[in-house]
């Protein structure tokens, strides 16, 4: 045991030798997170401030109607004000320059005869034919010209209702003989105050409110944070390419004749092995618990139960060590270890969800993440920083746990069948 | 001199590709990538729409309505599934977020709960790290107009009648209600609104392909553009740039041949993943041929010669590639070439702006999706050859053979 442990310090002290290596997995994926927290504004982003803010709208008015006030009241007021920055243009075609060099989201037009498309006859309730607005949007920004495109279609749908709404108040008036024909239109002029334009509870939104909840966020007073998402997608990132590292030490080691010289020394192959498997594992896990220990400072991240990170840490290393094993067992020099391990390493990174989160990826690709450490770990921390306990990563260890012994396995069958020329060449 | 350039290009592309790992880099993992991200399984290729669950408690007629209505969104593709099911989804991260037709949802739309000013409620639960959650929003308020007009009619148009006209009794208040209610139905709403896409030759409202396509060449292509350092470096500490001195090869000759070389390689990858882009991704590469290849050319120099100024600085094989794939792969996430640059904060996307990676992301989207020509991708490149001009220069100026 005392052998194994001296193989294992060796190859730990040799890792955090190399700077060049200890930059990459350690500054790695710290520049990634910090990356991606000033990409999605979590450094500086409240709790109720909308995901998407100030949306560059253009808006041209050839109606100057009784609707187009509202409507640009509507975008440019302080309602909102935090969600839309819109600007009314006067040249139609200049606005729609700006929307296809992707300099605003989406342009408005409100064509002229907008407003009075929506005024029935008063004393039949006619409505004329529709004027559309047009909305123009930026296909490079679909989530902003998709907001302006249900801002625009809720306020229109109020006015529709409306002028539904007259036109089958004064139907029922004027044939219930309530109020004589004479006095319709001022009946109707006098229903089509407030709506035609009306507040919010003539909307369909004032009848079914959308209320949005999001999961894993609110059960803490402070909310939840982006980056408890993105350190541990980053740091198991690099979990992979480190353990990689460690594995490509077994052929290295071998081609610089030390392996040769470790087995003239009083130990088995076994306790060779078994001290390089060690180091890669204890590498990994020193590597994400510095990590934790740095985010935690940096980024005041709140990672959960102590004791339930230390063991998602631990069943992560292992089945990342697994995984480097296999590709150590399968490599024939080390080069091509450090190509595979890259290639692994970047695979599982976008398939567990790491760079963009895989909830859009389908059902095949969500079954294929289940392969990788990446995103069972990923999913335990995400229930640690959520607030559970231990019961939440139980499945995530046992599953880790599980990769880790049938990789150590297939592993250890490969070496097995080539443990004379793994060992020395 | 072109028979030097062309034996130093040979040599370094010998180097290079000198086993098939590279390969694996060149074009393998990008095409998978670009695959992968743009949605190309089976079952996204025939209905690309985002799956959201919905559960359904309420199981009412109102709720199969707006079941039906959420069914006609041309993004989402709502499945019910028990709450259990989907909160283990979300929890598992396997969908980025779900609708809840709460209880008594269709009770509330009732005529008496509409005319005691009672609201239904859908609620919507969405991972905290996901934009689906705004576009499921988005969705579900849409749906909730279509089923909620004629609710909406009928109430307003009773209170509108009575408040001219009172009714004699409950039951024909609630006979009038009834027959509003089913004559706002019957009638289709008007089209108001008409959204169209700001784009020549586009119909998309958003193509994850193009930006897959994009955005995965500027991320594969500029990793072992900035590698190229790792050449100069290894060269540098195996003494064959000194060797190369004494023969008659002008120091000018190696650059242009070393930088030539990566340059007609990147050209090469570029090529290949817009044909796989073309003909696998449906994506429209081919709208201006000459926009593309200028864009392309100035961020394969811009790409090369960042590469040339990294070769200056690092020491050791091992420095160099390290440092070009963390550099390569923060350059391109900022870059906006893994999410659309519209889910960055606002402060963000100008501050960005300092990355070559923007600027080439900005100008292969104007391409692509915007169906823009080589007028508008100009300033792009411009921005694109400047800087490649200035890590040129360093790169030249601070180059050690030695």
């Amino acid at each position: 045991m005392n052998k194994i442990l001296i193989i294992m310090w060796k190859d730990i002290s040799l890792l955090w030798r190399d700077r060049t290596a200890l930059i990459l997995v350690i500054a790695g994926p710290l520049a990634l997170t910090l990356g991606m927290g000033l990409v999605t504004g979590s450094f500086n982003r409240s709790d109720d401030a909308p995901a998407v803010s100030e949306i560059p709208v253009a808006i041209v008015d050839h109606d100057d109607g009784e609707l187009a006030q509202p409507l640009i009241d509507l975008f440019t007021g302080p309602d909102l004000s935090d969600l839309v920055s819109a600007e009314v243009w006067e040249d139609e075609a200049a606005a729609l320059e700006e929307v296809r060099a992707g300099r605003v989201a989406a342009v408005i037009v409100i064509p002229d005869g907008f407003s009075q498309s929506f005024v029935p006859d008063m004393t039949t309730g006619d409505s004329p034919a529709p004027v559309a607005l047009q909305v123009y949007g930026d296909p490079g920004s679909p989530i902003r010209a998709g907001i302006v495109r249900s801002i625009a279609e809720e306020f229109t749908a109020r006015a529709e209702t409306g002028v539904t709404t007259i036109r089958l108040s004064l139907t029922e008036l004027a044939t219930s003989g309530a109020v004589p024909p004479e006095q319709l239109p001022d009946v109707g002029r006098a229903l089509s105050e407030g709506l035609l334009t009306g507040d919010a509870s003539t909307s369909t939104s004032g009848l079914i409110r959308v209320r949005t909840e999001t999961a894993a966020a609110g059960d803490d007073d402070q909310g939840f944070n982006l980056l408890s998402y993105f350190a541990p997608a980053m740091a198991l990132l690099f979990l992979m390419y480190a353990v990689t590292l460690g594995a490509r030490t077994l052929l290295s080691e071998r081609r610089e004749g030390t392996l040769a010289r470790m087995l003239a020394a009083p130990v088995t192959p076994g306790q060779v092995l078994g001290g390089k498997v060690a180091g890669i594992f204890l590498g990994g896990f020193i590597q994400m618990a510095v990590l934790i220990l740095l985010t935690t400072v940096m980024f005041r991240l709140n990672w959960g139960n102590p004791l339930g990170v230390l063991l998602l840490v631990a069943a992560a290393a292992l089945a990342a060590t697994g995984w480097g094993l296999l590709i150590a067992s399968l490599s024939s020099n080390d080069s091509q270890i450090s190509a595979m391990g890259m290639a692994l390493t970047l695979i599982f990174g976008i398939v567990s969800g790491s760079f963009i989160p895989g909830q859009s990826f389908g059902p095949v690709m969500n079954a294929a993440a289940r392969l990788t450490p990446n995103r069972w770990a990923l999913d335990g921390f995400m229930s640690l920083a959520a607030g559970d306990g231990l019961a939440g990563i139980a499945a995530p260890v046992a599953a880790l746990s599980v990769m880790a012994v049938v990789l150590f396995v297939a592993s250890a069958m490969l070496m097995r069948r080539r443990q004379t020329d793994l060992l020395t060449g | 001199m072109l028979n030097k350039l062309i034996a130093i290009i040979r040599k370094d592309l010998a180097l290079r590709f000198n086993g098939p790992t590279e390969l694996v880099f060149f074009l393998i993992l990008p095409l998978v990538f670009t695959w992968l991200v743009g949605g190309g399984l089976p079952q996204e290729m025939t209905d690309p729409r985002i799956v959201v669950p919905v559960v359904d408690e309420d199981d009412g007629a109102q709720a199969a309505a707006f079941l039906e209505a959420l069914g006609l969104s041309e993004t989402i593709r709502p499945e019910t599934r028990s709450r259990d099911e989907a909160e283990k989804q979300l929890d598992g991260n396997d969908i980025g977020a779900y609708l809840i037709i709460p209880a008594g949802f269709s009770d509330t739309l009732t005529a008496d709960s509409l005319q005691a000013g009672d609201a239904a409620e859908i609620v919507l639960r969405s991972a905290p790290n996901s934009n689906i959650g705004l576009v499921a929003q988005q969705e579900a308020a849409r749906a909730v107009g279509r089923i909620a007009r004629p609710l909406l009619v009928a109430r307003e148009s009773l209170a509108a009648v009575e408040s001219v006209h009172p009714f004699v009794d409950d039951a024909a208040r609630a006979a009038y209600f009834d027959d509003t209610l089913a004559a706002a139905a019957a009638e289709p709403p008007a089209e108001r609104v008409v959204f169209t896409v700001a784009a020549a030759g586009q119909t998309e409202v958003y193509s994850q392909r193009a930006q897959s396509s994009a955005g995965q060449l500027v991320t594969w292509v500029f990793i072992p553009l900035l590698g190229a350092s790792g050449l100069f470096v290894m060269e540098r500490a195996l003494g064959t740039l000194r060797r190369l001195m004494v023969t008659p090869t002008r120091k000018s000759t190696f650059l242009l041949g070393a930088i030539g070389g990566q340059f007609l390689v990147a050209l090469v990858q570029m090529a290949l993943l817009i044909l796989f882009g073309i003909y696998v991704m449906k994506v429209p590469w081919g709208q201006d041929p000459a926009a593309l290849a200028v864009v392309l050319v100035a961020f394969g120099l811009c790409g090369v010669a960042l590469g040339t100024a990294l070769g200056a600085f690092v020491k050791t094989e091992s420095q160099a590639s390290n440092l070009s794939i963390m550099l390569g792969m923060v350059m391109a996430l900022l870059g906006g070439a893994w999410w659309p640059m519209e889910m960055f904060p606002a402060g963000m996307q100008q501050v960005v702006k300092v990355l070559p990676t923007t600027w080439a992301m900005s100008a292969l989207t104007d391409i692509t999706m915007r169906g823009q020509g080589l007028a508008n991708i100009l300033p792009e490149t411009a921005v694109l050859l400047a800087f490649a001009a200035v890590f040129f220069v360093v790169g030249v100026w601070r180059f050690r053979f030695e």
